[in-house]
C-alpha cells in the first residue's frame, strides 16, 4: 500500500499525497496560490490516468464545466465538493470524477481521471487543484481557507548539480543530485534571514514565487539574493539562471516527494543523462 | 452573425473586451459575448453595481471570479446604473448558459450619448474577433500534435 504524507492543513483538515508526486502552493499564477489558500498536485500521470484522492469525506456535488470552443480537443472542467464537515469542504478541480455524489471517499482511494482543460498550458503537467471551503462558499476562485504546508525542519543544502532525467519538446527536468530534506518532502532550499526553506516557484514567468519553512526575509539562492519574502511570498529580484553557462528561459521547482528534488526548464536544451550545473546570476 | 463557433447578434454593439451593447431610449443594456463567456467558463461569482452609482468610460464597474480565475469588468458607458441583474446573485451560471438573454449584466443611463461611436457593429468588431478566436485556437493547436 502505498504511504499517504500529509502535505497541508487547516484546523484539523488534512490534504494528503503520496510518494512520487509533486505539489506546490506557489507556483500557478491564480489568486488562491498567492493567498495561500490551494496547492495542486501532479502523480506524473497522463490525461485519462485514474488519480488519487487527497482527502477523505462525502462527495456533496459535482459540477461539470463545458470546456470553451476554442479546441474540440479539451477536456469540460469538473468541480468536486467533498464535505469534511458541518462547516467546511474540499473543493478540488481539473479530474473526471468516477465517484457519485453520495459516495464516501478516503485519501488515496481513486477519485477519478485526470483531465487536460484550459487552464493548462503546453509546459504543464496535469494534476489537481485543491482548496478548503466553508459550506457556505464553495466554488469560486477566492475565500478559500489558508492552508498551512505540513514540513518539518529542513536538513542540508542545496548543491545545484543534477542529471537530465526527463527531456522532450517541451522541457528538461533536471534531478538535484543533494538538496534539501525534511522527512519525505525534497526541495531546492534557499535561505532565509539564515534559515533553510524550500522554494516554490516559476520564473520569470510569475511575479511571484514562495517559500516554504520561512516566512520573512532575504531569500539567497547560491548566496545570490533573489528577492525578499514577506508572509512566504517573494517579491523577486532580477536575476538569469544559466545551465552549463547557457541561459535559460524559465526554472521552475516545488516541493517534490520523489527521491530526489527536480528543477524544470525551459527550453529544451540538453538530452537525458547529461550533467548540468546552474549558476545564478543577479541582473544589476 | 456567427463567427467560428460564436454567435453575435446583427442587432447588438460590441467592446474590444468582449462585452455587447444594446441601446434604447438613452439606456444601454450590456452583457458579455459568447466568446466573452468562453474565456470565462465557469463564472461562479459576480460582484455588481448597485443601483444609482455613476461610472465614468473604462471604469472599473465589476469583478467576477470563475472556479479558479478572478476578472473585472470595465464600464463600456459613462453614467449611472439603473438595473442590475439579481438573478446573478444566486445564479451567476447564466451569464455562461445564456450570455444574450438572462446573462445580461446591468443596464446604464447613458451620460454622454457621443460615447456610442466607440462601440463597434458587428460588421466592424468581426475582423477582431475572428483575429483572437484564431489566435486562441491556435493556443491549443499543440493538443492535436
Amino acid at each position: 500500500m502505498v504511504k499517504l504524507i500529509p502535505i497541508a492543513g487547516f484546523g484539523d483538515l488534512r490534504i494528503y499525497a503520496k510518494r512520487g508526486c509533486l505539489y506546490s502552493f506557489y507556483s500557478s499564477p491564480y489568486p488562491a496560490h498567492p493567498n495561500h489558500s490551494a496547492v495542486d498536485i501532479t502523480t506524473g500521470g497522463k490525461r485519462y490516468d485514474e488519480i488519487f484522492s487527497p482527502v477523505s469525506g462525502v462527495i456533496v456535488d459535482i459540477k461539470k464545466i463545458d470546456a470553451p470552443k476554442f479546441s474540440k480537443n479539451l477536456d469540460p472542467e469538473f468541480i468536486t465538493i467533498i464535505r469534511y464537515n458541518d462547516e467546511y469542504s474540499f473543493k478540488i478541480i481539473h479530474m473526471k470524477p468516477t465517484l457519485e455524489i453520495g459516495d464516501y471517499v478516503s485519501a488515496g482511494d481513486t477519485i477519478g481521471e485526470l483531465i487536460r482543460t484550459e487552464y493548462f498550458s503546453r509546459i504543464n503537467d496535469l494534476g489537481i487543484h485543491i482548496e478548503i471551503r466553508k459550506n457556505n462558499d464553495l466554488y469560486r476562485a477566492l475565500g478559500g481557507m489558508p492552508l498551512k504546508p505540513i514540513v518539518s525542519e529542513i536538513r542540508g543544502e542545496t548543491e545545484l548539480v543534477g542529471r537530465i532525467s526527463e527531456s522532450n519538446e517541451k522541457y528538461s527536468i533536471v534531478k538535484i543530485e543533494k538538496s534539501g530534506a525534511s522527512e519525505h518532502i525534497r526541495g531546492l532550499t534557499c535561505k532565509v534571514n539564515g534559515r533553510n526553506a524550500f522554494l516554490d516557484f516559476g520564473y520569470p514567468y510569475l511575479e511571484y514565487g514562495g517559500v516554504i519553512g520561512a516566512r520573512n526575509g532575504n531569500v539567497l539562492l547560491n548566496n545570490i539574493k533573489i528577492g525578499i519574502s514577506r508572509e512566504n511570498i517573494i517579491k523577486f529580484n532580477k536575476f538569469h539562471v544559466y545551465a552549463n553557462d547557457l541561459r535559460v528561459e524559465s526554472i521552475t521547482s516545488v516541493l517534490s516527494l520523489k527521491d530526489k528534488a527536480e528543477i524544470k526548464i525551459t527550453p529544451s536544451i540538453f538530452e537525458r543523462g547529461e550533467r548540468v550545473e546552474f549558476k545564478i546570476k543577479e541582473v544589476i | 452573425m456567427k463567427i467560428e463557433e460564436f454567435e453575435f447578434p446583427d442587432d447588438l454593439l460590441y467592446t474590444k473586451e468582449h462585452l455587447w451593447v444594446k441601446i434604447e431610449d438613452g439606456k444601454a443594456r450590456v452583457g458579455f459575448t459568447d466568446l466573452g463567456q468562453a474565456f470565462y467558463k465557469g463564472i461562479m461569482h459576480i460582484d455588481l453595481p448597485s443601483v444609482g452609482e455613476k461610472f465614468r468610460l473604462g471604469d472599473e464597474i465589476s469583478t467576477f471570479e470563475t472556479i479558479k480565475s478572478v476578472s473585472k469588468i470595465n464600464s463600456p458607458l459613462s453614467g449611472k446604473i439603473t438595473r442590475i441583474n439579481e438573478n446573478l446573485k444566486d445564479n451567476p451560471e447564466i451569464i455562461n448558459e445564456d450570455p444574450y438573454g438572462k446573462g445580461w449584466l446591468f443596464e446604464i443611463k447613458m451620460e454622454s450619448p457621443e460615447e456610442k461611436e466607440q462601440l463597434m457593429g458587428i460588421e466592424k468588431a468581426a475582423p477582431l474577433f475572428k483575429e483572437i478566436i484564431k489566435r486562441e485556437k491556435e493556443r491549443y493547436a499543440y493538443l492535436y500534435e
